[in-house]
């Protein structure tokens, strides 16, 4: 649990090199020890527009954003209209006067004004403006009184190894002359970081993409094609450079159907493979799933979900493509859906997401969010002895070949899952179908074969959902509570802290979270109970169509007791957010 | 060796002297020819009369979905390149809702080859219009005629990139089997067009005007596969007068061949056993 958090936002015009400022404050608190994670607000253009990059430094791991700011770094006036309403009274507000000629100042709170030169001092020390944002890092470091120790760890570990040592050097001269600045500004406030701190010997800093890549390659990945789509392309560039590595190959397809369609092939022939898009990618390859699920290939598709419809918003999150992962395809398909909440579930997902698509022969659709992909978190390190590779019911030569048996593509096995072979191998040789087929795999209009094939493949589902790879829910709080919060993916950090908010505000503990971490098998038996349990039950959810909330009163008549909590504006739910929504609702 | 029998599996659903069993055959022929194994050939279809092939020949096959079967071959190559991978398939599957992945498999330049199965018209969905239909060509949904220009697919192959395009005829058997064959050995993006009469439903572009058609490109004047401008002329002349044969070959670059001559192991043969191998990746995002 997160002990007190410092908040720090940096607005300015796109391609100002905030993001890049962030990234060493990010490294800077990661190494002091510090929990943290990032929240990214940038237009989908290369230059112009208005971008913000805000940390979370906090005494634990924590995963959602935070909607007050300690720390407002103004590079231009457009910064106010976006941050003043996280201002408080005890913020402070620091302003580059080269850009920022009026200050618009909030109402009903009064921070601290300071006005620092940024691009004046570095443009007159270093001859370029360009060290503006190391001199602001050494501004936040001097309110924050970070040691130095920590500091010339963070700037080196980002700036040595791409730029060198003289540059380092320019770097680490640029932020002494902004904490000397600051310290020589008469009265200037200092705020504390959290006392907490995280083991950071045993912690990474990582984003939701990284970490799915990471865990794809471990879970045995070795296969992808993909198309490039914010805000899922770096786990397909990752992949290009690490895959080959590993004896993997990638190819750049040209367009999303091409890209699940070789995957497909790919798994047919016997490699782990996946690609990775975000909601258009997903629809357009809205056919090939259900070739997947006919024909039993294992295939992961990995959603990085942006808003939409359309083109939406391409680099804003939302958790609207719950419906068309779960339904999507003409058609009675097996597949399973899969959410991840933070990047220790990417990771772990992504593995795992490869045994579910070989054991049950199927493809796996793993959905993440903008929110989480494209976000630094720190968490504690990868487990990889966690990770075991299962490949289900593929056979060996050996199997295949033995006195007696014949080999049945399709058997109509009892739990569904039928034994498979891979081209190459002697003995296993059959046809991989699209159309209805009998059990060897040939084309069939049989009535009776139809009805026996469909049930076949679709009791796959049933198997799965007690499978141990397939990830349960989770529960927070206490089950006593007399409500419940149904939650997917990103939310899950923030209403387990919005419940602490809420109790620390009323002292009661009245509410217990479920976060369903499998929405395809959906946990029914689990959700029925929750909810049986629970006078009201809200079930929060980034979308307008409250399509979580649609899943579990398709599954459990309990109905009445539910209650939406929406947010569909681009925007991550802050853990204040939803306790103030949930204290509304239960007021 | 294979016979032709046993790599034969059931009893095919075509029309009685379609031009689909010959492509069939020639295949057969090309696979015996060539000694492959059984199990180390896989046939891809897209769905059509034409991309019900592989439910009729005995190795693996991979029978997808409408004209997506190219990206489907590309993945099994790529996946396990020792895999010999013959992709077949209708026109209206790859030259109307596949063309775009034909361009691109073309100039990927993957070690597969494509037969395109060409009898000018939709078949299974029973006479209806496709991209190769000749100008004026009165179908079920062209009653006045085709108005649109017909895809050159010789051209288009071409063009696109491929290193090896030629060019066969259903009535032709013996000529396409080794055509095939040639183009099975050839490393890169082989593309074979065959024109291959729908009896049932073209009545315009027959086992006849296909004869009366086509010359034997090889016996030019000159002939000189390695040329590009040889095969360019032929194929401009494609609607007028079929060129049989090879046209075109040249030897360039196989995608991620570099890749492969690196990694002998096949990535569908990687042993994956060890998730712990790779927990190096981990490291750069760790504490300085
Ligand atoms: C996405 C999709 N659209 C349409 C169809 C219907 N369809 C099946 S085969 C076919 C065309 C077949 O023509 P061609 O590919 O030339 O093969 P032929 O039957 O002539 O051998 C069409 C339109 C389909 N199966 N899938
Ligand atoms: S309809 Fe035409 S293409 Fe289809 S099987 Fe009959 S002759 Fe062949």
């Amino acid at each position: 649990m997160t002990s007190g958090s410092i908040n720090i936002a940096i607005g300015g015009e796109a391609g100002d090199g905030i993001l890049s400022a962030g990234e060493i404050l990010c490294k800077i608190f990661f190494e002091s020890g510090a929990g943290l994670c990032t929240y990214k607000n940038f237009p989908s253009r290369i230059r112009g527009g208005h971008t913000s990059y805000s940390i979370r430094a906090a005494g634990g791991y924590c995963s959602s954003r935070s909607c007050e700011t300690d720390i407002l770094v103004a590079f231009d006036e457009e910064t106010f209209d976006f941050h003043n309403g996280e201002l408080k009274d005890s913020s402070i507000v620091i302003y580059d006067p080269a850009k920022v000629k009026n200050i618009k100042k909030p109402e009903g709170c009064s921070p601290t004004y300071y006005e620092i030169p940024f691009a004046e001092l570095a443009s007159k020390n270093f001859s370029k403006h360009l060290y503006k944002n190391t001199v602001m890092v050494g501004v936040i470091a001097a309110i924050l009184n970070i040691e130095d120790a920590h500091i010339v760890k963070g700037l080196s570990a980002l700036i040595k190894a791409k730029k060198g040592e003289d540059v380092l050097k320019i770097n680490m001269s640029a932020c002494e002359l902004g904490m000397e600045h600051y310290r020589k500004i008469e009265g200037a406030k200092r705020l504390a970081m959290p006392s907490g701190k995280i083991d950071a010997a045993d912690s990474l800093m990582i984003t939701g993409n990284e970490a799915v890549t990471l865990g794809a390659i471990a879970g045995g990945c070795r296969f992808i094609a993909a198309y490039p789509i914010s805000p899922a392309t770096e786990i397909f560039e990752m992949m290009c450079s690490e895959l080959p590595k590993a004896g993997g190959t990638a190819m750049q397809a040209e367009d999303e159907i091409a890209a699940i369609c070789a995957a497909i092939g790919a798994g047919f022939a016997g490699a782990r493979s996946m690609t990775s898009t975000s909601g258009p990618g997903l629809s357009l390859m809205a056919e090939a799933i259900g070739l997947a699920g006919c024909a039993e290939v294992p295939v992961v598709i990995v959603d990085a979900q942006r808003p939409g419809p359309s083109t939406g918003l391409p680099t804003k999150t939302e958790q609207g493509d719950l419906y068309h992962a779960i339904f999507c395809s003409h058609g009675d398909i097996p597949r399973i859906v899969i959410a991840a909440a933070d990047v220790g579930e990417c990771f772990e997902f992504a593995a795992n997401a490869f045994n579910l698509a070989e054991i049950y022969q199927c493809p796996v659709i793993l959905l993440t969010e903008q929110v989480i992909a494209q976000n630094k978190f720190a968490a504690p390190k990868f487990d990889y002895s966690n990770i075991e590779i299962n490949r289900g019911r593929l056979l060996s030569e050996a199997e295949l070949n033995k006195p007696g048996y014949k080999f049945l593509r399709y058997e109509f096995a009892s739990d569904g899952v039928s034994p498979r072979a891979i081209p190459s191998q002697a003995g296993g040789v059959h046809l991989c179908n699209g159309n209805e087929h009998l059990e060897s795999g040939r084309i069939t209009e049989d009535p009776e074969l139809r009805r026996k094939i469909t049930d076949k493949r679709m009791k796959k589902i049933e198997a799965a959902a007690s499978s141990k790879y397939l990830p349960a829910p989770k529960f927070y709080g206490d089950d006593a509570a007399r409500y419940g919060v149904i939650v997917m993916g990103s939310n899950t950090g923030a209403a387990v802290e919005a419940i602490d908010i809420i109790s620390a505000k009323t002292g009661r503990r009245d509410f217990k979270i479920m976060q369903t971490r499998s929405l395809m098998p959906f946990c029914v038996e689990a959700a029925a109970e929750f909810i049986s349990k629970r006078e009201k039950v809200f079930v929060v959810e980034n979308n307008y169509s409250a399509q979580l909330c649609g899943l579990v009163k398709m599954h459990i008549p309990a109905h009445g007791k539910l209650v939406s909590v929406l947010k569909y504006d681009g925007m991550s739910f802050a853990a204040a957010e939803i306790a103030d929504r949930l204290m509304t609702e239960v007021r | 060796m294979l016979t032709t029998n046993e790599l034969t599996y059931g009893k095919s659903t075509w029309c009685p002297g379609c031009g689909h069993y010959a492509v069939l055959n020639a295949i057969q022929r090309a696979v015996i020819e060539l000694g492959l194994k059984k199990e180390e050939t896989v046939c891809v279809s897209g769905i059509g009369c034409s991309s019900k092939l592989p439910e009729y020949l005995d190795v693996y096959g991979f029978h997808t979905m409408h004209g997506r079967s190219l990206p489907h071959a590309q993945g099994v190559k790529l996946a396990n390149p020792e895999l010999t991978v013959i992709n077949v398939g209708g026109d209206g599957d790859g030259f109307a809702i596949g063309c775009g992945h034909f361009v691109h498999a073309a100039r990927r330049n993957v070690d597969i080859t494509y037969i395109l199965m060409n009898n000018q018209i939709y078949s299974l969905t029973k006479g209806q219009t496709s991209p190769t239909s000749d100008r004026g060509f009165i179908t079920k949904t062209s009653p006045e005629g085709a108005e649109e220009a017909p895809v050159n697919t010789l051209l288009m192959a071409l063009t696109a990139g491929a290193t090896f395009v030629g060019c066969g005829f259903s009535s032709e058997v013996t000529g396409l089997g080794s055509l095939i064959a040639s183009a099975v050995k050839h490393k890169g993006f082989s593309f074979i067009n065959v024109m291959s009469p729908c009896v049932t439903f073209n009545k315009l572009n027959t086992y006849d005007s296909y004869k009366k058609q086509s010359y034997k490109f090889e016996e030019t004047t000159g002939y000189d596969p390695q040329s590009y401008e040889k095969a360019i002329e032929a194929a401009l002349g494609y609607f007028e007068r079929k060129p049989l044969g090879l046209l075109f070959k040249t030897e360039t670059s196989v995608f991620k061949e570099v890749h492969m001559s690196e990694h002998p192991i096949a990535p569908a043969m990687q042993d994956i056993s060890d998730p712990k191998k790779h927990s190096n990746l981990m490291e750069r995002y760790l504490r300085h």
